[in-house]
Parts: structure tokens; C-alpha cells; sequence
């Protein structure tokens, strides 16, 4: 797990090997000023640090499903005696682990 | 004309670039501005967001709040607040993530909405606005989020900036700032 100072670090190597970033301004295309490139420097390791603690939450949000749907799946697990929807839900959290 | 929406900034990308500026274009002269960025793809997955400028520096808040529901034609749906976002939330709007590569074939997507209060010093910022991304990467899903977003601080915004969250760049798509008169 790294912390947010080692994503800064990470990301300031990689915009540097990435130079020049440019940015599009009307009809012209110029070079990142000195603030643009402290600015996205800390908006991607922000990005990735928020991934490397609450990725795993997100990604299980977008699997569950509906409610609606997961109301289906408990009432015909209960009419026909299956497990569906709680092997739905261990296998969405077996596939989005908790760090 | 009263309540006509005027083109006050476009931009059409074409190339890779890694922010689009659109600097000093937000004035008193309007109340209540209208974005429209269509078509955007990147070069990897990943959303993009929309940050106000004041005095042509990139907010650099932490503060914002965020609601909104999301639609999905491929299963799922839910409701979002502001767990799900990623920090800093500095944005006045975003495009969550999905799928914008450039790879992917059938990509279309668009945010739009307003943005209220740009011009007040005593009034929080705040959006309302649709993402809608169609992309045939699996199975022709469709989403659509309609969301809301309040910025916690009272700065005048000048201009906006785009940038992707977690993709390096932006490959394409168009960006088109409106005022809106009151009267």
C-alpha cells in the first residue's frame, strides 16, 4: 500500500518523462505552465490513491446490480430452495477484494 | 434576445492534449452558464473532470459535494453520493469512469448542464447536469448518470478546466461553453 506522498512521487517521474504536456486554449495547442503541471501532478496521485483505498467499494457497487434484480434472485432462491443470490454476492466480493 | 444561450468558448480537440483551458470566458455579463462536451474519448479508460478557474488558477478545493442516480440499459443502476468520487473533489462536474478509449469502437458520449452562482461572492457553486456514454465495448450498454454537485466555496469563477482523472490525455471530442442572459 503506498501512501500519498509515494503516489506524488511516482506521478512527478512519470509527467517528467511525459514532457511536454500541452493543453488546448481556443484554436491554439501550448505547453502546461509550471502551475498546470503541479495541478495534474496532484490530481492523478489523489486519483490513484482514492483507487488504492476505495477502488474495491466502487467495483463492488457497480457488480451487485439492482436492488430489483437482487429482490429476484432472494425470491426465487426462496421458492426453489437455490443459493443464487448469495453465491452472486461472495463471488462479487471474491472478485473485489478489500485491500 | 432575453434568455438566449451565447457561445462564449469552444474548443474542438483533435490530438492528444492533456487539458483543455478554457480560461477567462466567465464574466457578470451572464448569470448562468451551459456546457457541452461531446464525443470526448481518451487514451485509456478513465472519466474526465470539469474544475472552475479563479483569476485563471485551476480550484484546487477539496470540498465538493455530489449526488445523483445512474442509469445502466446493460443491468445495474444506482445512487450516488459522495463516497463514491474520487478525492480531491475539486470538480464542478465529472464523467465517471467508463470506457473512452479511443479502441473501443461505438464510443459516444456527452456531459451537459449548468452551472449556477459563477459570478457570486456569496453563494456556493453548484451543477446540474446528464452524462450519457453509449459505447459498444460489450454488450451496446448505455449509461446515464444525472447528477448534482455542489462546490462548498464562494470564489468567482473566470474559466474552467478539463482534464482526465486518471487517463493521461484527451484525444478528441468538443467543448463548448454558453451564457445565458436573465433578461
Amino acid at each position: 500500500m503506498a501512501t500519498l506522498d509515494e503516489f506524488i512521487a511516482q506521478v512527478t517521474a512519470d509527467v517528467e518523462n511525459e514532457k511536454p504536456l500541452m493543453k488546448a486554449v481556443g484554436n491554439d495547442v501550448i505547453e502546461f505552465t509550471e502551475d498546470d503541471y503541479n495541478w495534474v501532478i496532484n490530481n492523478r496521485a489523489n486519483d490513484l490513491f482514492w483507487q488504492q483505498e476505495n477502488g474495491w467499494i466502487q467495483a463492488r457497487q457497480d457488480a451487485y446490480g439492482s436492488v430489483e434484480s437482487q429482490l429476484d434472485m432472494i425470491y426465487w432462491d426462496g421458492v426453489n430452495g437455490t443459493t443464487t443470490w448469495q453465491d452472486h454476492i461472495a463471488q462479487v466480493k471474491l472478485d473485489n477484494p478489500k485491500p | 434576445m432575453s434568455n438566449a444561450y451565447v457561445e462564449v468558448a469552444h474548443v474542438e480537440v483533435t490530438s492528444n492534449v492533456s487539458a483543455v483551458d478554457l480560461a477567462n470566458c466567465m464574466s457578470s455579463t451572464y448569470d448562468v452558464y451551459y456546457l457541452v462536451c461531446s464525443n470526448v474519448t481518451l487514451d485509456a479508460d478513465g472519466g474526465y473532470k470539469v474544475v472552475g478557474k479563479v483569476s485563471n488558477v485551476v480550484e484546487t478545493v477539496e470540498n465538493t459535494a455530489v449526488a445523483g442516480r445512474a442509469s445502466d440499459l446493460g443491468g445495474s443502476y444506482g445512487q450516488y453520493n459522495t463516497g463514491v468520487f474520487p478525492t480531491p473533489r475539486d470538480f464542478i462536474m465529472i464523467q465517471r469512469n467508463y470506457n473512452f478509449q479511443t479502441a473501443l469502437t461505438g464510443n459516444n458520449s456527452v456531459l451537459e448542464g449548468y452551472i449556477f452562482n459563477t459570478q457570486s461572492s456569496s453563494h456556493n457553486k453548484y451543477s446540474i447536469y446528464n452524462n450519457m456514454n453509449a459505447t459498444s465495448n460489450t454488450t451496446d450498454r448505455f449509461w446515464r448518470y444525472r447528477m448534482q454537485v455542489e462546490v462548498d466555496n464562494t470564489n468567482i469563477y473566470d474559466g474552467l478546466y478539463i482534464t482526465p482523472q486518471s487517463a493521461t490525455n484527451i484525444s478528441g471530442g468538443k467543448f463548448t461553453l454558453y451564457g445565458m442572459k436573465n433578461n
